[in-house]
């Protein structure tokens, strides 16, 4: 009996160690690169409307506020609005700051262990999943003061997520590498690009970066879709319905793209670019046009530089889409604060009475950003002059993103990225690379 | 049985208990509710997630994808187990020569085992802006007018995966340079002076009295080395995140993607669950063969 004992005693150690063994010599789950924040649409400059009755104060409660905000900020910005909320209604944020690209990981992870936050940042891509997860709250029922947002993301009708700052992405351009290949003016059409990019490389320059990569495959958004939506060229039909199948403006903004290639005037190792390293190449003066977050703008300050609307299609008179991405966030459905965690919302928006946006305004100034709220009213004057002439872009045109809400978008992205790789390199013709697509975006989710 | 026994009995469990707790919470739990997802559907994403047997598996098998980065996972081992154990055997029998002062031998060991010191991030920054159309690598095949310097090195389908094999290679050599001189280190000298005396050449001592000295060290490291690379993450996620169109992605990778970017916890764990199973193969082997050693 004690032999049995010992032997499955034995038994069971060995069995550990085993597992152990494997399992220590698995590696740990890297960061990515830093990601296009998400979506935002144009901020209006209405008046702030008086806000709802907000529950009163709770004084003492906590709640957890995780993001990747605080990573981006300058240290401690975040951390002093939260200090200032704090001691105007008792309430304390715990913020939870992680890289974007670690915050889905962190907050899927927290909802399958019950330790989700009670405010959770959301990107654009992830909304659809998270709302099918029924991670998100009812913003409205939870006391957020929709009337100072100039935008709210809805699933099936019900409010989940508020943008707090938009994002935009204007077309970085480098005049030093357009004035030594003897490119006279920004080009504002197809054809002055494609003719633009040709002189570029032959005057031994990269012409134009398109970021394929697919740790984090967002230049199917930011850049190649944001080309066709600066040309009202989208992949919904007037009814919502995704229409890419045999879509005769895809196929010409697909054929563009490939001219491009074919001249050679794509950024050389274009299937692994990341944004980041995108942005990096441009600030290093290696590139002469590139798609990226206006955020981004003050690491160009060594170049000469212009930011432009993308160039539309030959012929196109119409205002132009800008692709945005935003700083935006939800309550959890698990939070037991959900009142508490609207007030946190409502006083990033219009601050403790729904009358001060001067947070919002700051957090859109120090980012380079847009506000979300109505009645924020941010001092650009410190921001590069680039920024400001952009902002007048911005003013006279709208912003759009077809793949906030879309169902596995990050999935969707990259399937679609891939695809568009193999149509580059001439491995697959134009039809088959719509309607794959076309495949893609009906199974979403599905 | 008294108190007293009862305590004298229990002291050795008693000993084992903290460990073998963490051993349950941290290893035992975590792999038990991963093969629980495996055969559930919409896990973690669902709360009533429903029980589906077999399917998971059957469709995984299915899974073109699934075995593309089975397949280069294959090759990806094989080829960074085969070269690690050679370049590893080179480089510690240079430092092991009798050849070498010792101080030249000193630089030589602190320069040889510089990439395994580094860490993943770093050397996939390294490689990647080496590697770079406009990088150095490209820059020095310029000077060579006969040979194209013009190499997308990690974004060419067909080089990606020979790329990210030799970055494994280059930064996973010095584990077995170090093992196995520390082994050459331990064999006695007077094999190879009666070998000497027999009249046998350096290659055959190497073969027949080198090799076999150093098996039982070969065989730990390989096996070990195995397991690992099959895990291997990082270094490919950051340096190509399983692409050009899924050329470099490994098992590993496949596994990530299905789980922080499908959101789809159930088939990321039906494959995790076979990588463990081949795991947990090779280290019964590991462990099996440890104990011939020491017997």
């Amino acid at each position: 009996m004690k032999n049995a004992m010992k032997k499955y005693l034995a038994l069971a150690l060995a069995l550990l160690m085993v597992l152990s063994l494997v399992a220590c010599g698995g590696e740990t789950a890297p960061a990515t690169e830093a990601p296009a924040a998400d979506p935002a649409p144009a901020p209006e400059a209405d008046p702030a409307p008086a806000p709802e009755a907000d529950p009163a104060p709770a004084e003492g409660v906590t709640i957890k506020f995780q993001q990747w905000w605080g990573v981006e900020l300058p240290e401690g910005y975040l951390q002093g609005i939260a200090d200032d909320f704090e001691a105007e209604t008792g309430i304390k944020v715990e913020l939870i700051s992680a890289p974007w690209s670690d915050t889905k990981t962190a907050i899927t992870a927290g909802a399958a262990n019950g330790t989700i936050a009670d405010v959770i940042s959301v990107d654009g891509a992830w909304l659809a999943e998270f709302s099918e997860m029924g991670l998100l709250a009812d913003l409205e029922a939870a006391g957020l003061n929709t009337e100072l947002a100039g935008d709210v993301w809805s699933v099936n009708g019900v409010k989940h997520v508020v943008p707090v700052n938009n994002f935009t992405y204007p077309m970085y351009v480098n005049m030093d590498i357009l004035n030594a290949s003897g490119v006279e003016a920004i080009p504002t059409t197809w054809t002055e690009l494609v003719d633009a990019c040709k002189k570029i490389a032959d005057a031994g320059y990269s012409a134009f970066a398109l970021n394929l990569g697919v740790t984090n495959a967002n230049g199917i958004q930011n850049v190649f879709m944001h080309t066709g939506w600066a040309s009202g060229i989208g992949l919904k039909n007037e009814a919502g319905e995704y229409d890419v199948a045999g879509n005769e403006d895809i196929k010409a903004l697909a054929e563009l793209y490939k001219t491009l290639y074919d001249n050679g005037c794509l950024y050389a190792g274009m299937s692994t670019l990341e944004e980041a390293e995108m942005t990096s190449n441009f600030a290093a003066g290696n590139c002469a046009f590139t798609v990226a977050s206006a955020a981004t703008m003050g690491e160009f300050s060594n170049l000469d530089f212009e930011a432009a609307l993308i160039p539309v299609k030959d012929g196109y008179e119409g205002q132009s889409g800008i692709c945005y991405a935003s700083w935006a966030a939800g309550i959890s459905e698990a939070s037991e604060h959900k009142a508490e965690a609207a007030q946190w919302l409502n006083y990033l928006l219009g601050g403790i009475d729904g009358t001060d946006g001067s947070v919002s305004a700051g957090l859109a100034s120090t980012q380079t950003a847009f506000p979300n709220s109505k009645i924020a009213n941010p001092d650009y004057s410190a921001t590069p002059a680039q920024f400001q002439s952009f902002y007048e872009l911005y003013k006279e045109n709208y912003v759009i993103n077809e793949f906030i809400g879309l169902p596995n978008a990050s999935s969707v992205m990259t399937d679609m990225t891939n695809d568009l790789v193999l149509y580059l390199e001439g491995d697959l013709d134009v039809d088959t690379l719509l309607n794959n697509w076309q495949g893609y975006l009906d199974n979403a989710g599905a | 049985m008294n108190l007293k026994r009862i305590v004298k009995k229990s002291t050795p469990y008693r000993y084992l208990f903290p460990t073998v707790l963490l051993m349950v919470v941290f290893l035992v739990i975590p792999i038990c509710m991963v093969v629980s997802y495996s055969f559930v559907d919409k896990a973690v994403v669902s709360k009533t997630p429903e029980f589906v047997g077999f399917a998971n598996y059957i469709e995984l098998l299915k899974d073109s994808k699934f075995w593309n980065a089975a397949s280069n996972t294959i090759v990806f081992v094989l080829v960074s187990v085969v070269a690690h154990i050679v370049l590893g055997m080179v480089f510690a029998q240079l430092l092991n020569s009798k050849y070498f002062k010792t101080g030249t031998k000193t630089i030589a060991r602190v320069v040889y085992i510089l990439p395994w010191v580094f860490t993943a991030s770093v050397v996939a920054i390294l490689w990647k802006l080496m590697l770079q159309p406009s990088g150095i690598i490209n820059y020095l095949l310029s000077f060579m007018p006969q040979i194209n310097n013009k190499f997308e090195w990690l974004s060419n389908r067909d080089l990606s995966l020979a790329v990210v094999c030799f970055i494994n290679i280059w930064c996973g050599y010095p584990f077995y340079m170090v093992s196995i001189l520390a082994g050459l280190q331990g064999v006695p000298g007077d094999l190879y002076e009666s070998a000497a005396i027999d009249g046998a050449t350096t290659v055959k001592s190497f073969w027949h009295i080198t090799i076999p000295q150093l098996m039982p060290i070969l065989i730990s490291i390989a096996m070990l080395d195995f397991i690992w690379t099959l895990q291997s993450f990082n270094v490919i996620w950051m340096l190509t995140g399983g692409g050009p169109i899924n050329s470099s992605e490994m098992l590993s990778v496949y596994i990530y993607k299905l789980t922080f970017q499908k959101l789809d916890y159930s088939m990321a764990s039906t494959t995790a669950t076979v990588l463990l199973i081949v795991c947990v193969i090779f280290a019964i082997f590991y462990v099996r063969q440890q104990k011939k050693v020491r017997e």
